[in-house]
């Protein structure tokens, strides 16, 4: 299930959200968010409700576990070890032993057979929030925690079970068993949810109806403006999912009285490498940052190390996001430049001003997206080759205007909406001594929503067409 | 935030910001729970629809116990909401509006073209079919070099109207698909009747909101095939012309969502006494219209060309001409049959994709003297039907 369903936004949420305000204190209402999240995990696939509460109880009793054997003075290595590589071992059972297969394969002329499995919702995010709990508990971070239901609602929180933010044990802990409810934090969380639906729906998938017309193409009609155009229109789209799909996540658990940190900021207006990735995935950046790139060492051990270092975590990152080969290559693509920037690059981009490079870097980052929506390697580079005019009919041809044309407008609202001048517009305008702009922005909220209960009802649309040709 | 010292403040300590931010919010989760409220109260309200016609599918029912069971009711809930969902047709046509308020020209692979034109985006081609299909019919003629065949593969809407296109909307060369298609024949007496379109392309030749050919767009390919088949055409003048429908909401309308145009149907009745009757596959019923008036009741008018497609439908009429025709067609050959019927004593069209029976057992026993295949390209280009059916032993 997604925030962007029918279904979620006109079924499951107002039965969560009114009984959320009916049941009364902190016990009641966490059963039910439970309950309301396990019967989100299990929407999409009832079939993996009893591995959840498999997980679910191994990695309550691997807390335990980690912290007696600390508190008794023993070593949790080996509790740790096992409990993270058998979590570990699931999400691999489901994510990569396609790509494992294909690649052994491939090498060794077997011929294993391969038998894929539909994927947990969410099983990527969901297994760094746990692992995220072993590390806490092992480190002191956090203590374990003795309250099943409290653990199980850690787990399956439905605003971030799907997509994140991956949220750390330790900052989630507290504001399960005490967090403050107010009307004011529902108000805020309603509006960015609203936001974030509005990019989801609005924004990413107008943009996603060029994008896939325009890698649908053969490849030698893709111009360079094609090339191009589709690059940006991918780049646009996954922010504006991505990001939309972390506001209404982060918006909904406002609405239940938890306060997230912020998982996207305005990443496009980055003048590095290093920033963009202060600012795009914040959580996931985080967690490797604090559970790989820290306990190898990070940069305190020297030149040598800190490169191995990074390295590691962008292969790491590479992967996390899909099983193959061009995401491997993405993720090393940033290893790259970030070390370029760290030791090669610093003392030349310091002399560089600001405006160029914020264009630099969005290149570059837009460039790493071609790797990203790729099919695999080889069609990255051929695309890439288009852009940079190898290859094609030129520079600009009929198709270019056509697709240029039919999205200009979007384009430009999305470009727009991806630096933070609507939301200063707002703060600004609701400066005002006078009630009136609240009233104009409630007008403006109301359209978008109308906007995008006509979005998702339109992605329902399936015409049965008994072609009588 | 600044002066944020106890829990509760009362509302004349805050910044008009904070006062503006704090009702702002208020009265958005009443916008968001509000709207859910409404939408949830009128899908009760208003009673489930079976059918949409603007789709032409069945909708989704709520759904049952049995459900619960096998896993899938939750699922099936979400479904039946979503199809149920009130003023679902109203809602469809806003994300439409908009979508083209921000400059989108195609919806569902139909473009949205100039004077509320709809039309079928074609396709890839199936290359390895489209082959099969070139060689089967060769086959064909050297396995019956007596009789006189004759193909048409008709364009479509996007070629002949092809100045109703969103500007610079990029489509296949049909023309140089046509000539491929030529080059690949032996034998056959290949009609080409694009350009016999392109030059009424001002008319009435296809329909606006339906991926067909007009009545009229079907004269005009006669006039043309016309000389392979030694008929010598009537003049336009000379039929009667009788519209049908007014109303035809097509198939590229339910695709698209699109629904500003409607289409009329014209029937062509041709000036003569010749009778004939029509009989429709082994059931031996027989109908002395080449028109189905029901058709016009239900959503597809074009059905009024013989109710539809048949595997076989025959045509016997009092001509006596001690000619037989036997035409390979899809759908496109429906509203043709009304200018070829006073030519032929019989016609036996065949629609390969119905039709499973042997094909030289018919040409055998009706005297077959002239075949025609008459397909349209996107179709033909993607058929997996034909080379099957004529090379059936």
């Amino acid at each position: 299930m997604a925030f962007n369903e029918l279904s979620f936004l006109f079924l499951l949420f107002p039965a969560v959200a009114l009984l959320h305000w009916i049941v009364p204190g902190i016990l009641g209402k966490n059963i039910l968010l439970l309950v309301g999240s396990l019967v989100f995990f299990a929407w999409g696939c009832p079939e993996y409700l009893f591995l959840m509460v498999m997980i679910i109880l191994f990695n309550f009793f691997s807390g335990l576990q980690i912290q007696q054997r600390k508190e008794a003075g023993e070593s949790t290595g080996i509790t740790l070890a096992v409990s993270v590589i058998l979590n570990l071992l699931l999400l691999g059972f489901f994510k990569y032993w396609g790509f494992l297969v294909e690649n052994i394969n491939a090498l060794l002329g077997t011929e294993i057979p391969l038998r894929q499995l539909p994927m947990p919702i969410g099983v990527s995010f969901f297994t760094f929030s746990v692992l995220s709990y072993l590390f806490d508990v092992s480190r002191d971070k956090a203590p374990a925690s003795r309250n099943i239901l409290e653990f199980s609602l850690f787990v399956t929180f439905f605003p971030k079970l799907v997509s994140g933010p991956i949220v750390q044990y330790a900052d989630m802990r507290q504001q399960i068993s005490q967090r403050k409810l107010s009307k004011l934090k529902f108000g805020k969380g309603c509006r960015l949810f609203l936001i974030g639906l509005a990019k989801k729906v609005l924004l990413a998938n107008t943009l996603g109806t060029t994008f896939y017309a325009v890698t649908g193409l053969q490849s030698d009609s893709v111009s360079t403006v094609t090339a191009w155009l589709g690059a940006v229109c991918y780049s646009l789209m996954l922010y504006f999912d991505f990001g939309g799909y972390s506001d209404m996540a982060i918006g909904l658990a406002q609405m239940f009285g938890f306060e997230f940190e912020k998982n996207f900021d305005y990443p496009y207006q980055s003048s590095s490498i290093t920033e963009f990735w202060r600012r795009w995935h914040i959580s996931l950046g985080a967690w490797f940052r604090d559970y790989v790139y820290i306990p190898l060492g990070g940069s305190r051990e020297g030149t040598p190390k800190t490169v191995r270092n990074l390295l590691i975590v962008w292969a790491l990152t590479g992967i996390w996001h899909g099983a193959a080969w061009n995401f491997v290559f993405w993720g090393l693509y940033y290893g790259l430049l970030l070390l370029l920037e760290k030791f090669v690059l610093k003392a030349v981009l310091e002399k560089i001003p600001t405006f160029i490079k914020r264009i630099g870097t969005l290149i570059l980052v837009i460039i790493g997206w071609v790797f990203f929506f790729s099919p695999d390697l080889s069609a990255a580079f051929t695309w890439l080759g288009r852009m940079f005019g190898i290859g094609g009919p030129g520079l600009l041809d009929g198709t270019a205007r056509y697709y240029l044309s039919s999205s200009a407008i979007i384009l430009v609202i999305s470009a727009l909406s991806a630096f933070p001048l609507g939301d200063r517009l707002g703060s600004a305008l609701l400066r005002s001594r006078s009630k009136r702009p609240v009233y104009v922005s409630l007008a403006w909220y109301a359209v978008l929503l109308a906007l995008c209960i006509a979005g998702m009802m339109s992605s329902t649309y399936s015409s049965f067409l008994y072609f009588q040709f | 935030m600044e002066q944020n010292h106890s829990p509760k403040r009362s509302p004349r300590r805050q910044s008009p910001y904070q006062r503006n931010r704090r009702l702002q919010g208020k009265l958005l989760k009443w916008l968001l729970l509000g709207s859910i409220a409404l939408i949830l109260v009128l899908s009760l309200l208003i009673p489930d629809k079976a059918f949409s016609e603007s789709e032409n599918r069945s909708l989704a029912q709520r759904p049952t116990k049995a459900d619960l069971l096998d896993g899938t009711y939750l699922q099936d809930l979400g479904d039946y909401f979503a199809d149920q969902f009130p003023g679902r047709d109203f809602w469809m046509t806003v994300n439409l509006g908009f979508n083209k308020l921000l400059g989108q020209r195609e919806s569902s692979g139909v473009y949205l073209g100039s004077d509320d034109y709809l039309m079928q985006i074609p396709g890839e081609p199936n290359t390895l079919q489209a082959q099969r299909n070139l060689e089967a019919v060769n086959r064909f003629v050297e396995k019956y070099p007596e009789l006189n065949t004759v193909m048409t593969v008709a364009p479509n809407a996007v070629t002949v109207h092809a100045d109703k296109l969103p500007a610079n909307a990029p489509v296949r060369d049909q023309r140089q698909d046509l000539a491929h298609i030529r080059q690949g024949l032996k034998g056959v007496r290949f009609v080409d009747v694009t350009d016999t379109l392109t030059a009424h392309a001002d008319e009435y030749l296809f329909y606006k909101t339906d991926h067909h050919w007009t009545s009229l767009g079907a004269y005009y390919a006669f006039t043309q095939i016309a000389a392979s088949l030694d008929i010598t055409p009537p003049a336009l003048s000379t039929y009667t012309v009788y519209p049908v429908s007014v109303t035809f909401e097509g198939t590229l309308s339910s695709k698209s969502g699109s629904h500003a145009a409607l289409d009329t149907v014209e029937i062509f009745v041709p000036d003569t006494q010749i009778e004939y009757y029509v009989t429709y596959g082994d059931s031996g019923e027989m109908i002395s219209s080449l028109y189905h008036r029901p058709a016009l009741e239900v959503k597809d008018h074009y059905t009024v060309f013989f109710g539809g497609n048949y595997p076989r439908v025959d045509i016997t009429t009092s001509a006596d001409t001690e000619r037989s025709l036997l035409v390979f067609k899809d759908s496109y050959a429906n509203c043709m049959i009304q200018f070829l019927y006073p030519y032929f004593d019989r016609i036996i069209m065949i629609d390969p994709r119905y039709y499973y029976d042997n094909v030289d057992l018919v040409i055998k026993s009706q005297n077959i003297t002239d075949v025609l295949f008459l397909y349209n390209l996107d179709t033909y280009l993607a058929d997996a039907s034909l080379a099957d059916v004529l090379t059936t032993e």
